[in-house]
């Protein structure tokens, strides 16, 4: 009995000892991780995803994060495509979302927003995810959007590696993509190529089949020098079945979206930067349907759309005494093509196909001290477009944030700033709605606080927005025409957000949002609870997701959504070091939030289906 | 005065995420020193400046600033390493480094985003290198 119990405290000393040195990595790993790095506080309310969340909640595609995050609810577009929105707006409106991978920002001229093309993109590329919402840092890019979305890549340095995973799920899609990346002599590269073909539910309306089956594909090359250079090129391809398309008896097609863009940044003495860019994109339309389309009811749509985008920055770095100091200049242009338009008898309306944009911009940092930041910043902008439109559209930000002790710490925002239309409201769009290329800008006045109190293991975050939106956009249904509206729009937001960590490994973390505003068409208020677990070699994570529900009137009256509640669970385990077997269960209740397709309320889909995945990762 | 002292606080603000991560990376290489036993006393030296100074700065474990009176090194590049230091032995910071310097016995490296710590068993045998039971688990066969 005595040798059975040294034998076991011996055990136990051990496993202890194992153990302290797993938890040192551990520790390691944190402190490095990357997005402590880039997270810019200043920059407005801050979700981020770190690597180590984002392969606990095996999210496959953005979408799969974009989902969880507050104040937005993931939607299915008619034509297949998914869409974010944000409660309180129209489902007209077109969410002024920007995304950027690493530094490149994804402008698009010939869809609604980037997450058109991005946001169903595998992230299996992605080191951290960067959410900022409300007060985007002018630094950011041009025309300052309401959310911020920044991807970072995998550091080749922390890689070294080359990762496969193939994945299958209930409905037998399949879904391949690998990773290679390393440094070779002084230079850093990493290679991601996915393919991957996705099935759905198929529903049926006017005795047609609506299928939005999807076949996507994305290679991406990075390669730098520290402090030296950089060049990032980027290629995906997304082509999807055309669901319920822009008719009411879908007879079948596809939609096809491309885009392609080669980013080059140079780093001159650390403080300066040029960087030059140029993307491609392709967006390839065809719809018949048995009815008709519109109210000339069009049976046959057959559209190519082609843009191209040019940008180039110079900005500059000041750092002295407790001033940050950035300024810069950029110019734009996009330009718009149609290659082909096959509508029937249709001439299209066709607005001005290209747009430069000179952009000038400052910001300040200012440290106080230790505990207190002023932060602000002043952007001027000139547009002109092929019409001769002339427009000159500023944007201010005065921002304080303070660490009042050491339990409280607030953020401050105070912004003024300006939407420019989409081209696809003032240029060109396919039969649904006609363009109107005397759109002005929308202009927009916030406010917005964030308190925070952390102490031990715990944090809490109460925050408040409230925004005046002058000039906004509304869809005129009798002109079919997007509009200025005279009436000013008012919109104003809370939400609360608490974490509990237990420990590096296992953290929960609930959060509920409300939006306060007249009219709806979008959930109003939502909940996330998610839970971040390691059990021995298990990893396992919980969510569930509330979004509340609305009516929608698509032109024959009001419809009524459903709550929304998706319940996600994801387990994974490492076989060996090279092997990993992951399985997710996804919306298990197959009650998440819908998205209603048809006026008549008839079809309503969720945007997050019910499906198991499974997958297998490999490491060399 | 009160200038300087802002700037100063601004900079090592600025520093403090970078030590935390230097603090943790030193932790780990004088567990793993503490756990290595060679047939004469250890005296540490490595290629990395900043981390050298931390070690000697900490003096948990024995340093010296030449390597020819180091009796072992913690390597982050391979041109660092001098031919009069090619006796001593060696561990890497790099995995690729396990490879090209053929008798180095040990690595703690980034791989897929995590930091890994290994020992190659026939190079520890063969250059009479013990290591303590709390880095067994850490030990392989052969480099990857």
């Amino acid at each position: 009995m005595k040798i059975v119990l040294i034998i076991l405290v011996f055990f136990l000393v051990l496993s202890a000892q194992e153990l302290k040195l797993d938890n040192l990595l551990k520790e390691y790993e944190d402190s490095a991780s990357l997005y402590k790095k880039t997270k810019k506080e200043s920059a407005g309310f801050l979700l981020i995803y770190s690597r180590e969340d984002i392969e606990k909640m095996q999210a496959f595609s953005l979408k799969d994060i974009l989902k969880t995050v507050r104040a937005y609810t993931l939607q299915t577009h008619a034509i297949g495509v998914f869409k974010l929105q944000l409660s309180g707006q129209g489902k007209s409106a077109l969410p002024p979302v920007k995304l950027y991978i690493d530094n490149f920002e994804v402008t698009t001229v010939a869809q609604g927003n980037a997450l058109d093309i991005y946001g169903d993109m595998n992230i299996y590329f992605v080191d951290h995810i960067e959410i900022y919402q409300g007060a985007s840092s002018i630094a950011f890019g041009n025309s300052p959007g309401s959310m911020v979305i920044r991807l970072y890549s995998k550091d080749p340095t922390r890689e070294n590696s080359s990762s496969v995973e193939l994945a299958t799920d209930s409905k037998l899609s399949l879904n391949v993509r690998g990773v290679h990346a390393g440094i070779f002599k002084d230079y850093e590269y990493l290679f991601y190529a996915n393919a991957k073909k996705i099935n759905y539910d198929k529903y049926e309306r006017n005795q047609q089949e609506l299928s939005r089956d999807s076949k996507d594909y994305q290679a991406h090359f990075k390669i730098s020098r520290k402090d030296d250079f950089e060049i990032v090129t980027d290629f995906i391809s997304a082509s999807s079945d055309i669901f319920n398309g822009l008719g009411q008896a879908p007879l079948g097609d596809e939609s096809q979206r491309d885009y392609a863009y080669i980013d080059v940044r140079k780093h001159f003495n650390s403080d300066i930067t040029l960087s030059a860019s140029v993307s491609s994109e392709r967006k390839m339309f065809i719809n018949s349907d048995a009815i008709g389309i519109g109210p000339q009811k069009i049976k046959d749509v057959d559209v190519d759309i082609k843009s191209h985008t040019y940008k180039i920055d110079l900005r500059k770095k000041i750092v002295y005494e407790n001033h940050d100091f950035l300024m810069g200049i950029e110019f734009q242009q996009n330009k718009l093509n149609i290659e082909r338009y096959k509508v029937e008898n249709i001439v299209p309306i066709i607005g001005p196909k290209k747009l430069d944009i000179y952009m000038i911009y400052f910001e300040e940092l200012y440290n106080l001290n230790k505990d207190n930041l002023f932060a602000l910043s002043a952007k001027f902008d000139y547009y002109k477009n092929s019409f001769s439109k002339e427009s000159s559209e500023y944007a201010l930000r005065a921002s304080y944030i303070s660490l009042f002790n050491d339990n409280w710490s607030g953020k401050f925002f105070f912004i003024r700033r300006y939407l420019y239309p989409n081209m696809l409201q003032t240029t060109f769009t396919p039969i649904v709605y006609n363009p109107n290329p005397e759109l002005n800008a929308v202009h927009i006045d916030m406010a917005l606080a964030e308190l925070e109190y952390k102490k031990d293991k715990n944090r809490i975050v109460f925050g408040y927005g409230g925004k005046i939106v002058k000039d906004a956009l509304g869809f005129d249904k009798i002109q079919r025409k997007y509009i200025n509206l005279e009436d000013n729009q008012y919109f104003n937001r809370i939400y609360i957000r608490g974490e509990h960590h237990f420990n590096l490994d296992n953290k929960i973390v609930v959060e509920y949002f409300k939006v306060f505003k007249e009219s709806y068409n979008s959930p109003a208020s939502g909940m996330l609870i998610q839970s971040f677990n390691s059990i021995g070699k298990f990893s396992i994570y919980n969510e569930f997701t509330y979004r509340k529900a609305y009516d929608v009137d698509y032109g024959l009256g009001y419809v009524h959504i459903d709550n929304g509640y998706d319940y996600t669970v994801a387990v994974s385990y490492p076989v060996n070091k090279a092997m990993e077997i992951k399985v997710k269960a996804e919306n298990i209740f197959d009650k998440a939030s819908e998205t209603l397709i048809d006026a008549e309320g008839l079809v309503k889909v969720p945007a997050i289906q019910r499906r198991t995945i499974m997958s297998l990762e490999y490491t060399f | 005065m009160k200038t300087l002292l802002i700037l100063i606080m601004a900079i090592q603000l600025l520093l403090a995420s970078n030590n935390s991560v230097n603090t943790h990376k030193v932790r780990i290489l004088e567990t793993i020193v503490k756990g290595i036993t060679l047939q004469e006393k250890i005296v540490v030296w490595s290629d990395n400046n900043s981390l050298l100074s931390v070690l000697k700065k900490q003096n948990n474990i024995e340093t010296s600033y030449k390597c020819i009176n180091s009796t072992l090194i913690i390597l982050e590049k391979n041109k660092n390493l001098k031919e009069e230091c090619l006796s001593k032995k060696i561990f890497v910071l790099n995995y690729n480094l396990l490879s090209t310097i053929k008798k180095s016995f040990g690595a703690l490296f980034w791989k897929k985003g995590r930091p890994n710590i290994v020992f190659i068993e026939p190079r520890l045998k063969s250059q009479s290198i013990s290591i303590s039971k709390d880095l067994e688990s850490y030990l392989e066969d052969r480099v990857w």
